[in-house]
C-alpha cells in the first residue's frame, strides 16, 4: 500500500450561496465519505485550510493571499492509503464538491524508505 | 453510509439555527443591517462546512454560535456598524457584554420571537410577511420558498426584498412591542403561522417532504409563542392545538401517488395519536371565558374529526353549530359551504341547498370548484345522477389544482358506472 494525498481545489463556497439545507446536505456527504474511508481503513488524516493566508517570496518578503483564482484555491487535503493510482482515483470519485466545480489533485507521497 | 459515532448532525440543524442566529445578529446590528446579519450566518455555515469535514465538534450548535459571536464582536470592534447601533448601546466601551448577553440561550429564543414580531409589521403585506418569515425565521432559501408556495423564485425574491426594505427603513433595534402594539402584532404573527401551516397542509402539488417541513416550521414557532409569557394567549394555544390535530393526519391525507384521500376513506390507524394528545394538552390551556378565537372553533372541529373512530360516528349536530359560529366570526362564505356539507351528512338536503344558494359565487373565487363539487354530491345523494354529472363537470373545469382535478374525475368515473 502507498500513501496518496488528495488535494482539494475549490469550490468557492462564498460565491455559490448555499442554502442552510444545502450546507447540511453537503456536510453530510463529507461525513459519509470520511466514514466510508475509515471503515475500509484507508483514511490516514486530513485538514481544511482557511481561504486566506500569506505568501513568503524571500525572507521577510510577505504578501497576502488569495493566491490564485478562487476556484483554484486549495481548500484542504486528505492522506489516504491505496494500492495504486487506480484505487486512489476510485477514492477521489466520491469527492462531494464536484457538482460545485471543485476538483481533486491526486498525488503519491514519496516513501523514502523505498527509494 | 453513516456511522453511529460522531457523524450525525441533527436533522435541519442549519435551517433551524439559521433563524435564531440571524435574529441574534439583527439584535446586535439593528434591523437596518439585516443583510449583514444574514452574511455573517452564511459565512459561519461555510466555515463549519470546511472545519467539520473530517471531524464534527462535540457540540456543533455551540460551535456555530461561538463562531458567529466572535465574528460579531470583531465587526463591532472594527466600527463597521453604522452609528445607529452605538446610540443604543449604553456603555459604548463595553459592548462585548451586551453581545455576550444576546447570545445566552433564553435570549436567543427571545430574539427569534422579536424578529417574528418585527416581520409582522402591519405596514408589510401578508404575502411579503410570509415570504420573509419563511426566509428569516425558518431558514428557507428563495428557491425552497418558491417550491413550497408554488411561486416563481423571482416573485419570492421581490416579496422578500420588499419586506426587507420596509424593515430596514424602520431603522429600529429588535425589541418586543408593548401594549396595544403587542396585541396587534401578536394576532398577525398567529395569522402568518396559520397561513404557513395551511400552505403545508393543503397544498397538494408540492412534495410530501416540503409540505411536512412547512407544517413543522409553523408548529415549532407556534410552540415557542405558547411558551413565552407575552404571547401565551388562548388563541395561541388554540392554534397550536389545531395544528396538532391536523398534523396527526398529515400522512394519511394523500396516497403514494400524491392523490388526496378523503376524510371518510383515510386509514385512521395511521393517525398520530400522540400528536392528538398534545393537541388536547393545548386545548386545556385555553381560557373558555374569553370570546372563542377562530382557531378554537377550527380546533374543536378538527378534534371532533380526530376523536371519532369512524367517519359515520361524527357528531354532525356539533359540527353544524361550530360552522355557524365559524361563519359568525369570519363572515367567510367557505364556512357556509362546509356547513352545507354537514347538513348533507345529516340528510337535510333542502336546507343544505339553501345554504349553497346563499353563497355569492364571486365571493369564493378560487374555491368555486368546491361549491360545484358539494352541489354535485348533494344531487348524487338525491339520486339525480344527470345533475350530479353536470355539476361535477363544472367543478372539474374550475379546479386549478391537479390533485383536485384527479379527485373530481374519479368521482365522475364512479357516476357513469
Amino acid at each position: 500500500m502507498k500513501d496518496f494525498m488528495l488535494i482539494f481545489q475549490g469550490p468557492d463556497y462564498e460565491k455559490i450561496g448555499l442554502s442552510p439545507e444545502e450546507v447540511q446536505l453537503q456536510m453530510e456527504k463529507w461525513f459519509a465519505w470520511v466514514a466510508k474511508l475509515q471503515a475500509a481503513n484507508l483514511y490516514k488524516g486530513g485538514e481544511a485550510l482557511h481561504p486566506h493566508g500569506k505568501i513568503v517570496t524571500s525572507p521577510n518578503v510577505v504578501s497576502d493571499g488569495p493566491f490564485a483564482e478562487a476556484k483554484e484555491l486549495v481548500g484542504g487535503y486528505f492522506i489516504v492509503t491505496a494500492q495504486d493510482y487506480e484505487q486512489a482515483i476510485q477514492i477521489a470519485n466520491d469527492f462531494p464538491d464536484f457538482k460545485y466545480d471543485g476538483k481533486v489533485q491526486v498525488r503519491e507521497v514519496v516513501d523514502f524508505s523505498q527509494v | 453510509m453513516r456511522t453511529e459515532s460522531s457523524n450525525h448532525i441533527v436533522d435541519h440543524l442549519f435551517r433551524h439555527e439559521y433563524g435564531k442566529m440571524v435574529a441574534t445578529l439583527v439584535r446586535n446590528f439593528g434591523l437596518e443591517n439585516i443583510e449583514l446579519a444574514e452574511d455573517v450566518v452564511q459565512e459561519t455555515f461555510i466555515k463549519a462546512l470546511r472545519a467539520w469535514r473530517s471531524q464534527i465538534p462535540k457540540n456543533p450548535k455551540a460551535w456555530l454560535y461561538r463562531t458567529a459571536k466572535n465574528h460579531t464582536i470583531d465587526l463591532l470592534r472594527r466600527k463597521k456598524i453604522v452609528q445607529n447601533y452605538k446610540e443604543h448601546v449604553k456603555d459604548q466601551n463595553n459592548f462585548i457584554e451586551q453581545v455576550e448577553t444576546s447570545f445566552l440561550d433564553h435570549e436567543i429564543q427571545e430574539n427569534q420571537l422579536r424578529l417574528m414580531f418585527a416581520i409582522c409589521d402591519p405596514s408589510i403585506k401578508k404575502a411579503d410577511q410570509i415570504a420573509l418569515g419563511l426566509q428569516l425565521s425558518c431558514g428557507f432559501s428563495i428557491k425552497e420558498i418558491g417550491q413550497a408556495l408554488l411561486l416563481h423564485p423571482e416573485t419570492v425574491k421581490k416579496r422578500v426584498q420588499r419586506a426587507k426594505k420596509k424593515l430596514k427603513e424602520s431603522k429600529a433595534l429588535l425589541h418586543m412591542p408593548k401594549g396595544n402594539a403587542l396585541k396587534e402584532r401578536r394576532e398577525i404573527v398567529l395569522q402568518i403561522l396559520y397561513l404557513i401551516f395551511n400552505e403545508g397542509f393543503y397544498s397538494n402539488s408540492t412534495t410530501q417532504k416540503i409540505r411536512r417541513d412547512l407544517c413543522a416550521e409553523a408548529m415549532r414557532l407556534t410552540k415557542l409563542l405558547c411558551e413565552h409569557r407575552f404571547t401565551q394567549t388562548s388563541s395561541c394555544a388554540a392554534l397550536m392545538a389545531l395544528m396538532c390535530f391536523h398534523a396527526s393526519r398529515i400522512d394519511s391525507r394523500v396516497n403514494d401517488q400524491n392523490q388526496i384521500i378523503l376524510l371518510q376513506d383515510q386509514d385512521r390507524s395511521k393517525w398520530n395519536t400522540s400528536l392528538i394528545e398534545v393537541g388536547h394538552f393545548y386545548m386545556d390551556q385555553i381560557n373558555l371565558d374569553e370570546a372563542p378565537s377562530i382557531y378554537l372553533v377550527e380546533a374543536v372541529i378538527a378534534a371532533e374529526h380526530c376523536k371519532t373512530e369512524a367517519y359515520g360516528s361524527v357528531n354532525w349536530d356539533l359540527l353544524e353549530l361550530l360552522y355557524s359560529q365559524h361563519y359568525t366570526i369570519t363572515n367567510n362564505p367557505l364556512s357556509l359551504l362546509n356547513k352545507a356539507v354537514v347538513l348533507m351528512e345529516k340528510k337535510e338536503y333542502r336546507y343544505a341547498i339553501e345554504h349553497l344558494q346563499s353563497i355569492e359565487l364571486s365571493s369564493i373565487h378560487g374555491s368555486q370548484h368546491l361549491y360545484y363539487a358539494v352541489k354535485a354530491e348533494i344531487k348524487g345523494r338525491l339520486g339525480l345522477i344527470e345533475q350530479q354529472i353536470k355539476y361535477l363537470e363544472m367543478a372539474i373545469n374550475l379546479a386549478q389544482n391537479q390533485s383536485d382535478v384527479a379527485l373530481l374525475k374519479r368521482k365522475l368515473g364512479d357516476c357513469s358506472l
